[in-house]
C-alpha cells in the first residue's frame, strides 16, 4: 500500500480539491502475461485506499526497472479492447487530453476512483535486455510488478 | 441462399409476433449522439412501414443537370445511349444536383449528366439566417438539429435531400427521389468534395436525412472529409452501382436506417471503410417484419478494396450481406459493439454468406522513415510517418487510417450476438480468416452489472471454404456449395477468445436486468473446409471448437488471449503508433503485416 500524492496538476486532483494525500494499492494481484515477442502486459486494479476521490490519467503512470529508470510502455485504465469514437485520421488530432471526461474514461485514458474503489489497469511493455520492470509509479505511489509471467499462449501449430 | 424475403414476397409465421416486437422496439428507440463523428440524437424508423426502392419508371417526372462540358463527353457515345444523352441535353436546366433537388417533388427523377460536380454554390458563405449555424460547425461543434440542417443544408453537406418539413421524423417532401447518372459507367458523373480546403470543406458530398425511398445510382463520389455518401434516419434508399472513394472516412455510411439497399458498388482508399452499415434495423431481433422482410439493410455485389477496412459497422443489427468482396483492405470486414451512441446494442442477427474475404493485409501501419520520391498507397514502408502530417500535406489518395485494426484479417466480430457467417470464402489474409471476441457492455456505455457479457454469444460459422483460392473471384461465377480451388492459406482460419456471452433479452424487449436465457445456442463452428477437403486452422484448436448448435453456458474469455488486446487502445498515430503487447494471437503485433503463410 502507497501514498499518492493527488490535487498536483496533470490530472492528478482530487475531488476535493487542493493538495490531498491518498493510498493506491493493487485490487489483488495483477497478473502479466507474456508473449513471445518479449511483450508483457501488466493486467490488474488499483485500489483507492483513502477517503477521497482520485482522478488519475494515462501519462501520470511509468513503469520503472529496479534502478528506478523508466521503461518504455503504455498504459490504459482498461481491462479491454475498446477504442475511441473519434477517428484518429483527422484535421485536428485525436488525442484524448481533449476527449469529453466520459469519453476519456470510456477509453481508459482517466479513471475516476472513489474512496476503496477500484479500476483496471493494465500496463504492457517489451522486456528489455537485462532491464526488467519491477514497479509501476502512479504519481507518487509505486506498485510492485509480479516477475514471474504467464506466457500468453502462442499460434497453434499447423 | 436461403430463402429470407429478401425482395419481401414471404410473409413469415413470425408476423403477428414481429409486428409487435417492432412497435415496440420503434417507440423504445434510444436517442444517441455519436457515429464516429458526433451526429444529432436519431431513431430507427418504423420497421413495418417504408419499403426497400425500386427503380423509377423511364417515364417518371424528371428533371436533367448538365455541366458546361458535359456536350464533349457524351460525343463519343454511341446509339441509344448517345440519342438518349443528346435528347436530355437539351432539357438541361440545372448545372448543380442541389439546384435540381430543390425543385424537386416527391417521386421525381433527378437525371445528371457526364461531367464533374464540385458544387461550388453550397461552398458559398452562410446564407441569411445560417450564419450561427455556420460558425457553430467551423467551431468544431458539428452536432446540428435535424430543423438545423434542414435550414443551412449546406453548413455541412455538398448536397443534401432533407425530407421531413415537420420534424415528425417521417418524410413528407423530396420522398422517393432518384439521382441517377446517365453517363455510360459511374465515372462518367462525378461528385468530387474537397476536404482539404480549410473553411470551405464540407463534410458529407450528399446526405439524405429522413429521404424515405431515395435511390442514387451510376454515379461516382470521391474525396469527402467524412461521408461521401450519408443515409440517416431514412425509411427505404437503394445505393446502387455507385463507386464511392478517398472518402477521409467513409464511402458510404448508413445509420438508424432500415429498407435500405447497397448493390453492384464499389468502394475503395477510404481511411475507416467503404461501406457502413451502421447502427443496422434493431426491432427484428431475426424475426420478419409485417413485410416478411428479416433483414433491413441488403449489401450485395459489392467490391469493397483498398480501405482500412472494407466493411465496418457498429451495431450492426439485421444486415445480411451476400456476393460481396472484402479484399485488399487492412481488414476485410468488422463489426462490432466497441463504442457507445449507437442505437441498437447490442448488435444482433447480421448474415453474411456467400461473400469472398481475401488478401487483406493493406501495409497500413508499416515503420521507417518516409521514403524519396513520390508517396504512393502502395508505398511498403514509412506510413506512419508519412500520416503523421498535416491532413493538407497528404496525398488524398493515400489511406492513413482512422482507427487501429489488426492488420491481416479477414472478418472480426468484435461484440456480436446471433450472427451467421456461411458458406463464405476466406483465404490469403495472413493473420486470421475470422476473429469472432467478446466487448463487455461498459465499453458501449452500457452499466447494467447484468448485461456487462451480454455479446458474443449464439454465433454461428459454418459451410465457409478456407485457405482457398477460388478460380473465379466474381461472387456470382463461384460455387459456394462446393470448396473447390487453389491452396492460399490464411494465418490461423479461425480464431475465438473462447468467450460465451449471456442471452439477455435486449433492453428494447425487456428493460429489466438481464437473466440468462437457456435456449441451448451457442458460438459454433460446422461444416467448415480447408483445402482439398483438409481441416481447417483454429485457435483453439478444432477439437475444442464447440460444434453447432454450440454450448449454451457462459464463460469469460481466455485471459492469454484477451489481455493482448488491450494495450491496442493505446495506439495513437501521433505518439503511439506500435503500443507494445498489441497482440493477436499473442505473439504477432496488430500493426505488422505478418509474412505469407507458406503451404
Amino acid at each position: 500500500m502507497l501514498v499518492v500524492g493527488c490535487g498536483c496538476g496533470g490530472g492528478g486532483n482530487s475531488g476535493g480539491g487542493g493538495p490531498a494525500k491518498a493510498r493506491l494499492a493493487w485490487d489483488g494481484t495483477p497478473v502479466v502475461r507474456a508473449s513471445s515477442t518479449g511483450a508483457r502486459v501488466l493486467v490488474g486494479k488499483v485500489r483507492n485506499e483513502s477517503s477521497r476521490e482520485l482522478r488519475l490519467e494515462v501519462p501520470q503512470v511509468a513503469l520503472v526497472d529496479r534502478q528506478g529508470r523508466r521503461l518504455k510502455s503504455t498504459a490504459v485504465f482498461a481491462a479491454s479492447f475498446v477504442r475511441s469514437i473519434y477517428p484518429h485520421n483527422g484535421v485536428q488530432p485525436a488525442q484524448p487530453q481533449g476527449y469529453p471526461e466520459t469519453e476519456r474514461r470510456r477509453v481508459g485514458f482517466l479513471a475516476v476512483l472513489g474512496a476503496s474503489k477500484t479500476a483496471p489497469l493494465t500496463v504492457s511493455w517489451l522486456e528489455g535486455r537485462g532491464r526488467a520492470a519491477t514497479r509501476v509509479v502512479l504519481g507518487g505511489a509505486s506498485l510492485p510488478v509480479p516477475q514471474a509471467a504467464v506466457s500468453g499462449g502462442a499460434a497453434p501449430p499447423r | 441462399m436461403r430463402g429470407l424475403s429478401v425482395r419481401g414476397f414471404t410473409i413469415g409465421r413470425m408476423r403477428a409476433l414481429a409486428v409487435g416486437v417492432a412497435l415496440g422496439a420503434f417507440a423504445l428507440a434510444v436517442p444517441c449522439a455519436a457515429l464516429g463523428h458526433s451526429e444529432r440524437g436519431t431513431q430507427f424508423p418504423d420497421p413495418n412501414q417504408g419499403a426497400f426502392p425500386a427503380f423509377h419508371a423511364s417515364d417518371a417526372p424528371s428533371i436533367v443537370v448538365c455541366r458546361k462540358d458535359t456536350n464533349q463527353r457524351i460525343a463519343d457515345y454511341e446509339g441509344a445511349l448517345r440519342q438518349r444523352n443528346q435528347r436530355l441535353l437539351r432539357r438541361c436546366r440545372f448545372a448543380n444536383i442541389q439546384r435540381a433537388v430543390d425543385v424537386a417533388t416527391n417521386g421525381t427523377t433527378i437525371l445528371v449528366m457526364p461531367g464533374v460536380y464540385k458544387e461550388l454554390p453550397s461552398l458559398g458563405p452562410p446564407p441569411a439566417g445560417c450564419e450561427a449555424t455556420y460558425a457553430q460547425v467551423q467551431s468544431g461543434n458539428i452536432v446540428l438539429s435535424y430543423e438545423q440542417e434542414r435550414q443551412c443544408p449546406h453548413a455541412k453537406n455538398l448536397i443534401a435531400v432533407m425530407g421531413d418539413t415537420n420534424d415528425n421524423r417521417i418524410c413528407d417532401s423530396k420522398c422517393n427521389i432518384q439521382i441517377e447518372g446517365t453517363g455510360a459507367s459511374p465515372e462518367d458523373v462525378l461528385v468530387q468534395g474537397n476536404r482539404f480546403s480549410g473553411p470551405t470543406q464540407r463534410l458529407n458530398l450528399l446526405r439524405a436525412d429522413r429521404a424515405d425511398g431515395i435511390v442514387v445510382t451510376n454515379m461516382k463520389f470521391e474525396y469527402s472529409d467524412f461521408n461521401n455518401v450519408y443515409f440517416l434516419e431514412t425509411n427505404g434508399f437503394r445505393f446502387s452501382k455507385v463507386i464511392t472513394a478517398y472518402s477521409r472516412e467513409y464511402g458510404i455510411l448508413s445509420f438508424t436506417s432500415d429498407h435500405g439497399i447497397y448493390e453492384n458498388c464499389e468502394a475503395y482508399g477510404n481511411g475507416d471503410s467503404g461501406l457502413y452499415p451502421g447502427s443496422g434495423p434493431n426491432a427484428r431481433h431475426g424475426q420478419p417484419d409485417a413485410h416478411g422482410h428479416v433483414y433491413g439493410i441488403l449489401v450485395h455485389d459489392c467490391d469493397s478494396h483498398d480501405n482500412t477496412m472494407g466493411w465496418s459497422s457498429t451495431s450492426g443489427n439485421g444486415t445480411w450481406a451476400y456476393r460481396n468482396k472484402f479484399h485488399n483492405n487492412g481488414a476485410g470486414f468488422v463489426t462490432d459493439a466497441l463504442v457507445s451512441g449507437h442505437p441498437g446494442m447490442p448488435p444482433d442477427h447480421m448474415k453474411l454468406s456467400e461473400n469472398l474475404f481475401y488478401s487483406n493485409n493493406k501495409n497500413l501501419f508499416s515503420d521507417g522513415p518516409i521514403p524519396p520520391g513520390t508517396y504512393t498507397d502502395d508505398t511498403q514502408t514509412g506510413r506512419d510517418e508519412y500520416c503523421k502530417q498535416p491532413v493538407s500535406q497528404r496525398d488524398l489518395r493515400v489511406v492513413c487510417p482512422s482507427f487501429m485494426i489488426p492488420v491481416g484479417s479477414g472478418l472480426l466480430l468484435a461484440g456480436a450476438n446471433s450472427d451467421i457467417v456461411e458458406n463464405n470464402y476466406f483465404f490469403d489474409n495472413w493473420r486470421l480468416g475470422t476473429m469472432l471476441i467478446y466487448v463487455p457492455a461498459a465499453v458501449r456505455g452500457e452499466n447494467d452489472p447484468s448485461r456487462q457479457s451480454d455479446v458474443s454469444n449464439n454465433n454461428r460459422q459454418q459451410g465457409n471454404c478456407v485457405d482457398t483460392r477460388p478460380v473465379s473471384l466474381d461472387p456470382n461465377q463461384v460455387d459456394f456449395a462446393a470448396c473447390e480451388g487453389t491452396h492460399d492459406r490464411n494465418g490461423v482460419d479461425f480464431y475465438w477468445d473462447e468467450q460465451e456471452g449471456t442471452d439477455c433479452p435486449e433492453v428494447d424487449q425487456d428493460p429489466g436486468a438481464c437473466s440468462d436465457a437457456s435456449d441451448g445456442l451457442g458460438n459454433c463452428w460446422a461444416g467448415n473446409q480447408g483445402f482439398d477437403g483438409g481441416i481447417y486452422t483454429s485457435d483453439p484448436p478444432p477439437l475444442v471448437l464447440p460444434a453447432c448448435p454450440g454450448i449454451d453456458v457462459p464463460r469469460p474469455p481466455n485471459g492469454s488471449k484477451s489481455a493482448f488486446l488491450v494495450p491496442c487502445v493505446a495506439w495513437d498515430p501521433q505518439t503511439n503508433t506500435d503500443p507494445p503487447g498489441c497482440e493477436t494471437p499473442p505473439g504477432t503485433s496488430w500493426f505488422t503485416v505478418p509474412p505469407e503463410p507458406q503451404p
